[in-house]
């Protein structure tokens, strides 16, 4: 709306919307004060942005606002998911189906298999910097491989770790 | 500018990527307990939590060199260097290893984003190197994380596991053999996100794609892992399958595309990014399917980075003129294709 010039004199600014009802079709002009008085009815003085926006709930936290985690999904501390609790579910719930995290894992669980694919990975790489003759290399990984081993022997004697 | 001199060399995951599936990536994020997302902190909150992040970090791993994100340059080159993305915040801190495989970024749109990039196709690989790195850092910090939403993270699309899984895949097969349309309604339905060569808000060129999981609710991190790698190995053999068809059906026109491009590569004057992308893309393909003529996958790939505008500029300390920018594109490809023969 800024910059932009009444469409019927063309000098001065325009401030106020108009409609214009030309046999049964509406058309929207914008006009200066001077311009608009001299049509008839069918005014409407244009509100600055500011006033006609409506009061919006903010993250008492951050201070991010309910519209921004609409538009672009995203909040602004850990404080919002509290605060915009029944929103970001729904928001959730169309994004990724789900509302609420229900699949709670412990990484420790998974730890043994990780160790395994890690430790094979490991020797494939030790092989390769025997072969390039990297012994410096090699031997870090030598290492590496012992470290985990080491580690595999304790969790399957604690198996409940 | 030396921060450049430890990023001049091409990381080796890029340089020797596989072919189809080029590279595969487990990605982590998280945020500190109690502690309000990058965003929406000042800069002394922000160095805070970067000092105690850091600290944690130089006990953990070693060998690693680090960067402050401090202007847009940087920003556009580690965002091709795929560290990055065009969603990154614009006061990131890289903590990355020699190879650049095992990546911290802190500060992004989170506190910490944990990256294991590796060559081809290893989701379970890079999976299992994620979660081990992850175990150790949850033993030094206490992570955002609350029973009804999981972790907790700024961006709606991380919030529960933080986990993303993804491969970068070539497939010119498919976009050559016009199957294009089919697969990308087969993939819309498919619980993944695809996106373009450079990630987030990254449009697709160059016959890369990347595709990742969708779901970071309600889904076990292993389902994760499982359904992306369902929907890889469909597209591997569509891709196998359309080569084939190409080298049977249309063997003189590929010949005659790749020929074209290499001459455009190696006698150009004036090159567009996206023009010269296009065309180390044939010529790519080629390598990989035994074509002679063409240089070797390693080389093309090196220049694949290095063509880019960030990487380009990096050659030339970063005073090179927009207008000049082209040219010098075209000057590095003649250079270093003739280089090779
Ligand atoms: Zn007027
Ligand atoms: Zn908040």
């Amino acid at each position: 709306m800024q910059n932009r010039y009444c469409e019927i004199c063309g000098e001065r600014p325009a401030e106020i919307e108009y409609i214009e009802v030309i046999r049964g079709k509406k058309r929207l002009l914008h006009l200066c004060k001077v311009c608009a008085e001299k049509q008839a009815n069918g005014l409407r003085i244009l509100v600055p942005e500011e006033e006609s926006e409506k009061i919006e709930i903010t993250c008492p936290e951050c201070g991010t606002p309910l519209s921004y985690v609409k538009t672009a999904l995203r909040v602004g501390c850990p404080v919002c998911y509290n605060v915009f609790e029944g929103e970001i579910k729904d928001l959730l719930k169309k994004l990724q189906g789900s509302s609420t995290f229900s699949v709670h894992e412990d990484l420790k669980s998974s730890e043994e298999k990780d160790l395994i694919v890690i430790k094979h990975r490991l020797k494939k790489e030790l092989e390769k910097a025997v072969e390039s003759e990297d012994f410096e290399k090699a031997a870090r990984l030598r290492d590496e491989i012992n470290e985990i081993d080491r580690r595999l022997k304790w969790l399957g004697s604690n198996p409940l770790d | 500018m030396a921060w450049v001199e430890s990023f001049r060399l091409t990381p080796v995951w890029w340089q020797s990527q596989g072919k189809i599936v080029a590279s595969s990536r487990a990605r982590f994020v998280r945020n500190l307990e109690g502690k309000k997302f990058p965003d929406t902190l000042v800069k002394e909150e922000r160095d805070t939590i970067l000092n105690e992040v850091n600290i944690s970090l130089d006990t953990l791993v070693r060998d690693f060199k680090t960067i402050s994100i401090d202007t847009g340059i940087k920003k556009e080159f580690f965002t091709e260097r795929h560290i990055l993305n065009r969603e990154s915040s614009d006061f990131a801190f890289i903590f990355t290893n020699e190879v650049e495989e095992e990546t911290y970024i802190i500060n992004d749109r989170d506190h910490l984003r944990v990256q294991i990039t590796m060559p081809g196709l290893v989701l379970d690989e890079v999976f299992s190197m994620a979660r081990h790195r992850m175990r150790a850092l949850e033993r030094e910090f206490n992570f955002s994380y609350n029973e009804t939403f999981g972790y907790l993270t700024s961006s709606l699309t991380n919030t529960g596991t933080g986990l993303r899984l993804s491969v970068l895949m070539f497939i010119p097969g498919i976009f050559l053999a016009r199957e294009t349309e089919k697969i990308l309604a087969l993939l819309v339905k498919a619980p993944i996100v695809l996106r373009g060569l450079y990630g987030e808000k990254s449009e697709i060129k160059g016959n890369f794609i990347q595709i990742s999981t969708k779901f970071t609710l309600g889904v076990s991190l292993e389902d994760s892992l499982r359904m992306l790698q369902e929907v890889v190995k469909a597209l591997l053999e569509t891709e196998k399958r359309s080569r084939d068809m190409i080298l049977a059906s249309a063997r003189v026109e590929l010949e005659d595309r790749v020929s074209r491009s290499m001459a455009i590569l190696e006698s150009a004057r004036i090159i567009s990014f996206d023009e010269a992308l296009e065309h180390l893309s044939i010529v790519k393909f080629a390598s990989q399917i035994g074509f002679e003529g063409v240089p070797d996958e390693n080389l093309i790939n090196k220049l694949l980075l290095w063509i880019s505008p960030a990487h380009l500029s990096a050659l030339y300390s970063f005073e090179l003129k927009d207008e000049d920018m082209d040219i010098k594109r075209a000057e590095l490809l003649r250079n270093w294709l003739k280089e090779e023969d």
